[in-house]
Order: structure tokens, then C-alpha cells, then sequence
């Protein structure tokens, strides 16, 4: 282009984009008793796109709003949990109760604590099944975003051998039905 | 410590006896002549038969010989006739296992002119002769040893006092250290927010503009670029400036808690933003437990005193607040009030909690009582605040409270204590 003082401008198809990445995007959910860490987020990762599909944020401002948001949608793929809200150890909680109550194996949880002492790196990584430890006083955008990709690349990697496992039984469901059809005379 | 004190004698069994008796009809001369061979001899029992007689002491019998004609009178008749001429033929005879103390008791009670006489102790059936002054130095090394041990005793107890007294002081400043620790912790999970915030804000604009800088060198940039980034650099700078403020409030507040809190000075203060300063610093610790804080003051209390004397009381009464008033599932709110009554100040800590039963309510400024002692309470909170009302503040402290409606603390204390 030439170098113009002024600008060049191509204001073609910008409207449509937001009204995609609302239909199919990948659902993350924040939980976080501070508006900040919301509005942080979401800015930081306003134009993030992996595959091709935007993020969808879901805002949580308490434990127990984010059990709620996440018996609702099954389908989140990602969650950033904060450790202390209304209890000292609500997010630990929360994380447990997705595991063993919600028994959703499938969404990837990033704890995101403003106390590590309260919560411990090592500890809560063995005893939570979490799948990573970040402490905000140290989670730059950078952080943010390589966190983001490696929990959507690991999501995805699950989902993927779960259809492959759905498709596999209904296989040999199939199979078998096919065996007895087979063995009938 | 005692085993070297020699035990006093304690029965009269155990002291200096002498077994030497005469026969009543024994003539007073062999006597003499006894006492002359014998000069340790302190004196003899005079016997009848199986009988006492009486008791000669060597002392009472020369008195006797040295009156005019006595010898002549005396020396040849038996003994008999000078015991009953010195009046001791009423023989004094205690039981060998009588205490040193009530047979000195009855041995002093004698008739004047016999109570230095010597007393005759029954052993076994046997008759010895006792020296008073021997009976009256048992007793007082009885009294001694008596005292050495009260002596003794006192300075063990004068001595677990002190210790006791030294270690409920370091008690009171481990809870202090302990009060500050809890203040520190509770400010840095505070702060880590907006300092992540900020960070993070920060390093997306830098990013961006990196970016952005690489698209308008190219000359490949849209205005929707420009826009786009105008917009983000616009909300990083708003969450960057909001939260960098927010950590600076906190560490104004923080530091002038903490610094008041670990020094004991003095200074002048407007009661009002100092309380909204400290209850930020508190803000955290009550947040976490479910309850709220609301703090309101008069305009214009101007305080001369001690503002770190003046966190502690609030900290420790607001802290006993949330773990006796609001434990369980109990949740509430903690009201504190300020205002001004002529030159004192009176602040009130309220709560909507369980109350105190009436039993406890003498109590709760006691050291050590509390009634939670399985689960780490120390039963110091309360008796420092007391401490710090009436000593430091120079102020005083009361407690109303009602079972299943709350409880009230109110501080009274001078807007500038005297020095």
C-alpha cells in the first residue's frame, strides 16, 4: 500500500463476525468474586480465535453461581476459578464438584488464586483434579493466552477421543446386534 | 532443698531424757552427793514404789540447801521431805508421745515458780526426767523450721507468679505478632488482584501495540485496526488506572495499620478516615467469613492517641465478632459507631450474633476464659482489649449482650489521654 498519511480502510464483513462467534465458539467460564478479573479476561482474550471459533465467556461471581452456569452448559470448555469467594476454599470445592458431582471429566480447569498460600501449587495439583495453577500476580496476556490454547488443544484431544469412544460402542453395539441377526437362521 | 535441714524433734520420745530416779526415802545427802559426782545430772525423779513422787531438780534442790540451816535441817532426812518443802512433790508426768508442742503448752501453764522446773515424761512405764529449756528449744526449732518452709513456699510462689506473669505477656505479644500476621496476609491476597490485573492489562497493551506498530509500519492497516486498538488501549488504560489506584489505597491504609500497629505512637488523626482506612485493611478477614462490616463516624473527631492501640481494639472486637457471634451458620452484620461525647470518644462494636449467656458475660475480659479452647481461641482478644482500653487509651470498656440478639462492646476512652 502506499504510504499515505491516512488511513486505508476495508469496513466490508465486520459486522457479521461477532454474531459467529457467538453460534459456535468455545464456551469459557469465569469464576471470580472480582469484576476486575472479568473484565481483565475478557479483553485480553476479546479477539482470541483457536480453530478457527471464538471465545463465548460465561461470568460467574461465586462458587456456587458457577455450578449453577455449569450444570446449564455442560459444553464449557474451559473454566478459570478463582480459590477464595464467599468460602476460603470455594473454588477447590467447585472444582471437586464438577469432577465427582457434575462428573464432568471433560472441561478443563485453570485455578487462578490471588493467594498461593491459601492454596498451595503442589497440594491443590495432586489432591484437585485440575489441570493447571496459575497465580494472578503473575499472569501476563502472554500467560493468559498460552494457558487458553493448551487447555482448548487438550479439550478438544479429549472431546475427540470421546466421539471416537461414542462411536466405537455404538460400533459394537451395532456389531452385535449384526452377530445375532448372523446367528438367527 | 530441705533434705539438709535437720528435721525437728517432734515428740517428746525424741528429745534429750535423762533415766535417773531415787527412792522417795533415799536420804537428801546421798543426793548431794549423787548431784556432786554427776555434774551434767540435770535433776532426778523421786519415786515411791511403782509411784511418782515428785521431780528434784539440781538447781531447785542447791536453792533449797543454800537457805539458812537448810543443810542441817535437810541433809540427813530422806529426799522426800525437800521435794515436799520445794512444793514438787506434784508430780508432772506427760505420755512419751505427747507433741513438743502441747506439752510445752501445759509445761508453761505450771505455776509461776515451777515452770522452769524439769518434766518427768512416762516411757514404756519408765520415768525420765526432761529439761524444760530442752522442751523449749524443740519447740522453737519446731517454729523455725516451720517459718524456713512458709519462707520457702513464698518464694516458690513469688517465683511462679513472675513466671506465669512473664509468660502471659509473651502470650499477649504473640497475639499481637499473630494480629498483624493475619493483617499482612489478608492485605497481600488484596493486592494480588489488582497488581494481576494490572499486570496482565499491561501486558496485553504492550502486546498489542507491538502489533500494532508491525501492521501500520507494513502500511497494511484498515481503520477498523485503528478503532479496534484505540478501543483496547482506551480499556487497558482504564484497568490499568483503576486498579493500580486500588492497590495504592490499599498499601496507604495497609502501611499506616501496620506501622500504628507494630510502634505504640502517638499521634493526631481524624477519627473518621482512619476508621475507613483500617476497615479496608479489615475488609478481607470479614468478607472471607460471610459477614459484612459497616463503619460509621461522626465528621470532624479530632483524636490525639494511640491510632495503633486504637486498630488492635477494633481488630481483636471485630474478630470476636465473627468467630463467637457469627460462628456456625450464623451470618451478619458488624456495626461500629463513633461519636463524640464531650472530650471522650465512644465507639460501639455491635453485632446481631448469638449473644453471650449471662454466666460467661462477667467473664470475657478475663485472661485465658474462653469457650473455645478445643479450636484454637486463647482467651486473649478480650483481655488485651481490656489491657489496651484502660492502659493505653486510658478509656474504659463495657460488654451488654443478650442470648439470641447480640452483643455490644463500648469503648469510652478520652480524645487525648493525659500523658
Amino acid at each position: 500500500m502506499t504510504k499515505d498519511t491516512d488511513e486505508l480502510l476495508f469496513a466490508d464483513s465486520e459486522a457479521d463476525e461477532p454474531q459467529q462467534a457467538s453460534a459456535a465458539g468455545w464456551k469459557v467460564l469465569i469464576v471470580d468474586d472480582e469484576e476486575q478479573i472479568h473484565a481483565v479476561t475478557k479483553m485480553v482474550l476479546s479477539d482470541f480465535h483457536f480453530r478457527d471459533k471464538p471465545l463465548v465467556f460465561l461470568s460467574a461471581h461465586s462458587g456456587a453461581q458457577g455450578r449453577e452456569l455449569l450444570r446449564e452448559h455442560p459444553d464449557v470448555a474451559v473454566v478459570f476459578l478463582d480459590v477464595v469467594m464467599e468460602t476460603e476454599n470455594a473454588g477447590l470445592d467447585l472444582a471437586r464438584e464438577i469432577r465427582e458431582v457434575l462428573e464432568n471429566h471433560f472441561v478443563r480447569i485453570i485455578l487462578r488464586t490471588g493467594q498461593p498460600g491459601q492454596a498451595p501449587e503442589r497440594r491443590v495439583i495432586v489432591d484437585y483434579d485440575i489441570n493447571d495453577y496459575k497465580e494472578k500476580s503473575e499472569l501476563t496476556a502472554q500467560k493468559l493466552f498460552s494457558a487458553m490454547v493448551t487447555a482448548l488443544r487438550s479439550y478438544q484431544d479429549i472431546m475427540t477421543i470421546e466421539s471416537s469412544r461414542r462411536s466405537l460402542e455404538k460400533v459394537i453395539a451395532d456389531a452385535g446386534i449384526v452377530l445375532d441377526i448372523l446367528k438367527s437362521p | 532443698m530441705k533434705a539438709e535441714l535437720q528435721q525437728p524433734a517432734e515428740l517428746l520420745a525424741d528429745l534429750e531424757l535423762w533415766e535417773t530416779s531415787i527412792d522417795e526415802k533415799t536420804p537428801a545427802q546421798s543426793v548431794e552427793d549423787l548431784f556432786a559426782g554427776a555434774p551434767e545430772l540435770p535433776g532426778v525423779v523421786v519415786m515411791d514404789g511403782d509411784r511418782v513422787a515428785g521431780v528434784l531438780s539440781r538447781r531447785a534442790f542447791h536453792g533449797l540447801l543454800s537457805r539458812p540451816f537448810s543443810r542441817e535441817l535437810y541433809l540427813k532426812k530422806p529426799i522426800a521431805t525437800s521435794v515436799q518443802a520445794l512444793g514438787s512433790d506434784v508430780p508432772f508426768v506427760m505420755a512419751a508421745d505427747t507433741p513438743v508442742a502441747s506439752a510445752v503448752e501445759s509445761a508453761l501453764a505450771r505455776p509461776p515458780e515451777h515452770v522452769y522446773e524439769p518434766v518427768i515424761v512416762q516411757k514404756e512405764g519408765v520415768f525420765f526426767l526432761l529439761q524444760t529449756d530442752v522442751l523449749l528449744r524443740a519447740q522453737s526449732s519446731i517454729l523455725a523450721q516451720a517459718n524456713n518452709e512458709k519462707d520457702t513456699l513464698l518464694d516458690e510462689l513469688r517465683e511462679t507468679v513472675e513466671r506465669l506473669k512473664q509468660a502471659q505477656d509473651r502470650l499477649v505479644q504473640t497475639e499481637k505478632m499473630a494480629a498483624l500476621g493475619q493483617l499482612v496476609a489478608g492485605v497481600a491476597h488484596e493486592i494480588n488482584t489488582p497488581i494481576g490485573v494490572a499486570l496482565t492489562a499491561a501486558s496485553h497493551l504492550s502486546e498489542r501495540t507491538e502489533a500494532f506498530t508491525k501492521l501500520f509500519s507494513s502500511g497494511a492497516i484498515k481503520r477498523s485496526d485503528l478503532t479496534h486498538y484505540a478501543e483496547l488501549a482506551k480499556d487497558s488504560a482504564e484497568l490499568l488506572q483503576f486498579n493500580i489506584r486500588r492497590a495504592a489505597q490499599l498499601i496507604q491504609s495497609f502501611k499506616q495499620v501496620a506501622v500504628d500497629q507494630a510502634s505504640e505512637q502517638r499521634r493526631s488523626f481524624d477519627l473518621g478516615s482512619y476508621l475507613s482506612q483500617l476497615s479496608a485493611s479489615l475488609a478481607p478477614e470479614v468478607r472471607k467469613s460471610g459477614n459484612t462490616l459497616q463503619i460509621s463516624c461522626d465528621e470532624n473527631i479530632e483524636v490525639d492517641s494511640f491510632p495503633g492501640a486504637l486498630a488492635q481494639v477494633l481488630s481483636n472486637l471485630i474478630q470476636n465478632a465473627i468467630v463467637h457471634a457469627y460462628d456456625g451458620d450464623h451470618r451478619g452484620e458488624i456495626i461500629v459507631t463513633a461519636t463524640q461525647c464531650a472530650k471522650d470518644v465512644e465507639i460501639r462494636v455491635e453485632d446481631q450474633g448469638k449473644g453471650i449467656p449471662s454466666e460467661h458475660l462477667a467473664r470475657v475480659f478475663d485472661p485465658f476464659f474462653t469457650t473455645k479452647r478445643g479450636s484454637g481461641g486463647s482467651g486473649l482478644g478480650l483481655h488485651i482489649v481490656y489491657n489496651i482500653v484502660t492502659e493505653t487509651l486510658c478509656g474504659r470498656i463495657s460488654c451488654s449482650s443478650e442470648v439470641g440478639r447480640g452483643t455490644r462492646f463500648t469503648v469510652t476512652a478520652p480524645l487525648s489521654p493525659l500523658e
